[in-house]
């Protein structure tokens, strides 16, 4: 109700000293409908301008008089037009891309915001198609992965695509596909990531400074966008690569109307190698594969309001059966998960200045390991009988949620954002079950698990986006939350800002300040997105988790081509929790989760630079990164601070990508990080019963060594007459550096003990065949 | 007209499979082939900068039972046809508020350096410190500070109990059978006051007849030796277990307080042994002994289990590595 009165006085007093008119609408792609989110609205006679929101709406408000407006959006060919403004108009506008069917260079817009206007710091958004023009592990582009090519962001073990922003631990990321949180965001034991780029249309990274309308995690959001559908004409795109293939196809169902998105991928390792298999193993099949299915549709009803209806549904699904081998004595197991996402989304504009976005959504995640054994016997009268005696295990976690986000455009200096949500949890962190039939004693089922866990969880948030002056710009909110768990009523309060201050056109000074709080946790051994992490609730013995994030920096643009950004950060993250000394994350049926972890403190700090060049044949990005990550728990370490798992000390990143012509393209990337911390003993001696005891120097007391690899990828496109293709060929780690994976004891030749160092992916050629119409 | 257009575009697809079909076919091949072989994991040497050969001592004083401990070398991790050997040529000297009172004596019995309680009498506060070296080797020291003595002030059979006994027995196929029975046990009461500040506790169960005497196991309910145990996790309910020899905890559920501790024992008299009585011995332990034992023991736990984090074990010897430390000790007998 304050915040109602509060919005509705500065209204008021507003239009008693001016009189305006305001322009609002949408811009969309001239070519497929699609709506352009942060494209420019600008008056280039009062330099007052707005951008489109993440469904591509706008509202500007000028005063009364001829008007000069400039619409814009990077890589499309900017519109101007010149109106007198005497009454609210809605004007809806359609760009077009300025070089048609090239999708590796981006061309300037004529008015874009640049880096040093913007007030939002610690946001990265990469385009798509920059994404798809990199090299690809084993040729399947990932979005990912190109984020761990940030700087700020680390990117965990080799090969995988867990996310560990600014210190933060993987749990901490909210990853929204099409703002529903994704839980699990990986597939074959996080070597790729479950986000198809072909089904994507934007992705953002914000590592600080939190607009007020996120919450729920303490690190960082991943914001991705769906494709919404062509509205004018069928296309498709799809790939054909050495381990899996996607296709998607997008179009109009009712022309200007609606259009609809669909798009597929799978594996196929398992069906290329289970004649090698089979053969080698006498019958037995194993297996693996997981695919992906997305799928959008959107109906205009009118000019002002919209529906949207999208979804995900991914599994993994890893398989053994021999029964091939002996159909009396087998087995039969397996390993799947997956998420399964959905949304319906109803965009409105309630009037000129307002947009309203009523959001339904739900997410899941579950995993699966399964045994089923097979028996053959001879009961006492001679007569065979098969047995069978089962295990399952099985968790996971189930979201269901309703929001409303409301964006008022008060004027052109205040951009306002308010809105709320409710989120129904549903976690179960683990239930196994047996079951024994055929024998002379039958156990139907017996099922030990923990108990299903709801809990509810409440979202209020405020935020504007002022320009107090030309040159200073702040975004202040506040984000209020409460989860309620058991018995267990936790609330939050986090406020927000962020600011910049032009020191002149092209340079910039930039602070922000975020707390936020997190009401669940990952319980996790690996770090690296294994479907066996556990999800749980915030209890009344392990507390919610929060964080408070400072950070200052400058932005830059260098010859109207170059952002330069340079960001220290110091964040303070509390109650994250850890297993203890000596806790396995396996169930024994006996010892409850909460047990098992211990709540402490955690610790990051340090500076970024990131050289990024958008524009033109040659474009690419730098990232250097100096980190600091610690945690300490009372007990854990014996209660001394240790360095996190993914404490890397030196970062650095480059991207490239190069259109030596209209037929071929190069891209390379190049990473190195200080080496990963790892726990090993460093000697044993005799402890007080006589028993051998280990000495660590410490939890991740030790270092692998560095870690660095090139990846490179050369495209040939072809137009063909009613297609366009692209060989992609490549290669992962290209001077083959052996870098660490894991480090393990072993024997050498003469019997002495070593340690050795196991590397993964030496140099992996790839190739795939993409097509596009 | 549009129709049609969508038609071919739906029917591209078909084309474009076709036309380049065996391109791909070949490279795919290829490649796949080339990636199965070349993809296996390639392992090289890792060099770590490892602590052999460094002292280790082991040694524990409490006033009225003397000091004993034992020295040895510390070993690389990997030095698998190596067991780490006690040293019998050290020399310890043993200081009490930085004044040396004795050196220890190797006892070739017990395979122990020893001091007699005669010179260890002490106070509570008084700080013990251990200095040893042997030739060629870093010379390593520990201090420790003797506990308050902490007595039992009541102890008794509170009550008779049945408790469920869980047993697994297995048929003619071996499938397992799970049954349960009831089984007699004394629910006994220890009744202590724990003195202000951080305090650690053991308590040991022994049992001695005319003809033996041992250590024996013990069932509680009692969460303290879960929930106060700092570095242990366990069940937290109220289900009963097991524990055994030594059990450890710590007064962070009742700091300052009288605390009675409940210990079940199995009725047993008359079936193994003649009439016995059993000694209940409260340790007022030092920091350093809560720290250690909690450590070490979580990791002899854990060493089987590939998946259970890394245990810490704690160590106060500088220079060294291993334990040096205190504890007061009261006993209290009761007869079954």
């Amino acid at each position: 109700m304050r915040i109602t009165l509060l919005v509705t006085c500065i209204c008021i007093t507003y239009n008693l000293f001016t009189q305006t008119f305001t322009i609002s609408g949408y811009i969309s792609d001239g070519a497929t409908g699609e709506k352009l989110i942060g494209a420019t609205v600008f008056d280039t006679k009062t330099l007052q301008g707005t951008i489109t929101n993440e469904y591509g709406f706008y509202s500007l408000s000028l005063s009364e008089d001829t008007v000069k407006l400039s619409y814009s959006y990077v890589g499309y060919t900017s519109q101007k037009e010149s109106i007198y403004l005497d009454t609210d108009k809605q004007i809806n506008k359609k760009l077009s891309a300025s070089v048609e069917l090239e999708t590796v260079v981006i061309s300037a817009a004529e008015k874009e915001e640049k880096i040093q206007e913007r007030t939002q710091m610690s946001t990265i958004d990469i385009p798509i198609e920059t994404i798809k023009a990199l090299p690809a592990f084993l040729g399947e582009t990932d979005v990912l992965k190109a984020m761990q090519l940030l700087p700020g962001v680390q990117g965990g073990t080799e090969g995988t695509s867990g996310i560990y922003v600014r210190g933060g631990s993987p749990d901490q990321n909210l990853i929204l596909l099409d703002g529903v949180p994704v839980y699990n965001a990986s597939h074959l034991f996080g070597f790729f990531s479950v986000f198809n780029s072909d089904a994507l249309n934007k992705a953002t990274l914000i590592k600080g400074g939190f607009p007020a309308r996120y919450g729920g995690r303490l690190s960082s959001v991943i914001d991705l966008r769906m494709k919404e559908g062509n509205m004018n004409e069928y296309h498709g795109e799809g790939s054909i690569g050495l381990v899996a293939s996607r296709f998607t196809i997008e179009g109009p169902i009712k022309k200007d109307t609606s259009s609809f998105m669909l798009s597929a991928r799978r594996t196929y390792i398992d069906l290329l190698a289970r004649p090698i298999v089979k053969a080698s193993s006498e019958g037995s099949v194993v297996g693996y594969y997981f695919y992906d299915l997305n799928a959008k549709v959107n109906y205009k009803f009118s000019d002002k309001d919209r529906l949207y209806l999208s979804g995900y549904f991914g599994r993994d699904k890893f398989y053994f059966n021999d029964k091939d081998y002996d159909p009396d004595d087998y087995t039969d197991a397996g390993l799947d998960w997956g998420n399964g996402t959905g949304v319906i989304r109803w965009n409105h504009i309630v009037n000129k200045k307002t947009f309203s976005n009523t959001t339904a959504t739900f997410t899941s995640y579950d995993y699966e390991i399964y045994t089923n054994l097979y028996e053959t016997d001879i009961d006492d009268n001679g007569d065979e009988f098969q047995s069978i005696f089962g295990f399952r295990y099985f968790s996971g976690i189930r979201d269901w949620t309703l929001k409303e986000d409301i964006d008022f455009v008060l004027n052109p200096k205040h951009y306002i954002k308010f809105g709320g949500g409710v989120t129904y949890h549903t976690f179960m962190p683990g239930a196994t079950e047996f079951k024994q039939e055929g024998t002379e004693i039958d156990i139907p089922e017996i099922n030990l698990s923990s108990d299903n866990i709801h809990a509810t969880e409440f979202d209020l948030y405020i935020e504007d986006d002022w320009e107090i002056t030309s040159a200073l710009k702040i975004n202040y909110g506040l984000h209020a939350s409460a989860f309620n768990v058991d018995t267990s009523f936790y609330t939050s309060l986090q406020p927000r800002i962020s600011a910049r201050y032009l020191i002149n056109n092209d340079l910039s000074i930039k602070a922000s300040y975020s707390t936020m709080t997190q009401f669940i946790h990952l319980l996790s051994n690996s770090g690296i997105g294994l479907p066996t992490d556990l999800w749980v609730p915030a209890t009344d013995e392990v507390v919610p988790q929060n964080a408070q994030q400072y950070a200052v920096g400058f932005a830059y643009t260098l010859l109207n081509n170059y952002e330069i950004s340079l960001e220290g950060y110091y964040k303070k993250m509390n109650n994250i929790i850890d297993y203890k000394d000596g806790a396995s994350y396996l169930y024994d049926g006996v010892t409850e989760w909460e047990d098992k972890v211990e709540s402490g403190e955690g610790w990051a700090y340090g500076a970024e630079l990131f050289l990024q060049k958008r524009i033109g044949n040659f474009n690419g990005w730098l990232g250097y990164t100096l980190s600091w990550s610690d945690r300490q728990f009372p007990t854990i370490n014996l209660g001394e601070k240790f360095p996190f798992k993914y404490d890397k000390r030196h970062e650095i990143d480059i991207a490239c990508v190069y259109k030596i012509n209209e037929h071929i393209s190069l891209s390379a990337i190049w990473v190195y990080s200080s080496g990963q911390a790892i726990s090993i003993p460093v000697a044993k001696y005799l402890g007080t019963y006589g028993q051998e005891v280990y000495y660590y120097e410490g939890r991740n007391g030790y270092r692998m060594n560095p870690y660095h690899r090139m990846d490179i990828n050369i495209a040939f496109h072809k137009e063909k007459k009613y297609w366009t293709r692209t060989w992609n060929f490549g290669a992962y780690n290209l001077y083959n550096h052996k870098n660490p994976f894991f480090i393990y004891e072993d024997a050498d030749l003469s019997g002495k003990g070593v340690y050795k160092q196991v590397t993964l992916f030496p140099i992996i050629p790839y190739f795939s065949w993409d097509f596009k119409f | 007209m549009e129709l049609l257009n969508q038609y071919l575009k739906g029917v591209m697809i078909n084309y474009i499979l076709k036309s380049e079909y065996k391109k791909i076919l070949i490279i795919h091949f290829s490649l796949f082939i080339l990636l199965v072989f070349s993809s296996c994991q390639k392992t090289v040497y890792f060099d770590v900068e490892t602590q052999e050969n460094k002292l280790v001592v082991n040694s524990f004083i409490g006033p009225e039972s003397g000091a004993i401990a034992d020295v040895s070398l510390s070993l690389a991790p990997l030095d698998y046809d190596e067991y780490p050997e006690y040293i019998t040529n050290a020399t310890l000297q043993l200081f009490k508020n930085e004044i040396l009172i004795a050196n220890y004596t190797y006892n070739e019995t017990l395979y122990k350096y020893t001091i007699d309680n005669s010179l260890t009498a002490a106070n509570e506060g008084d700080v013990f410190k251990v200095i040893a070296s042997v030739p060629g080797k870093e010379t390593v020291s520990a201090i420790t500070t003797i506990p308050e003595k902490v007595e039992i002030e009541n102890i008794h059979i509170a009550d008779t109990i049945e408790l469920i006994n869980h047993e697994v027995i297995y048929d003619s196929l071996g499938y397992p059978i799970f049954t349960e029975d009831t089984i007699p046990y004394y629910k006994i009461e220890i009744e202590f006051t724990d003195p202000a500040g951080e305090n650690y506790y053991n308590l040991i169960t022994t049992y001695e007849d005319a003809s033996a005497s041992g250590n024996v196991c013990f069932t509680t309910n009692d969460p303290v030796y879960t929930l106060g145990d700092e570095f242990s996790f366990g069940d937290s309910e109220n289900d009963f277990y097991t524990v055994c020899d030594n059990a450890y905890f710590s007064d962070i559920t009742f700091n300052g307080t009288k605390k009675i501790l409940t210990v079940y024992l199995i009725q047993v008299d008359g079936v193994f042994f003649d009439d016995p009585k059993y000694i209940f011995t409260l340790q007022h332990v030092s920091s350093e002994y809560y720290k250690y034992f909690s450590t070490v023991n979580l990791q002899n736990g854990g060493t089987d289990n590939p998946f259970a984090q890394i245990v810490t074990v704690f160590s106060n010897i500088e220079g060294g590595f291993g334990i040096f430390s205190s504890y007061n000790e009261i006993t209290a007998e009761i007869e079954l």
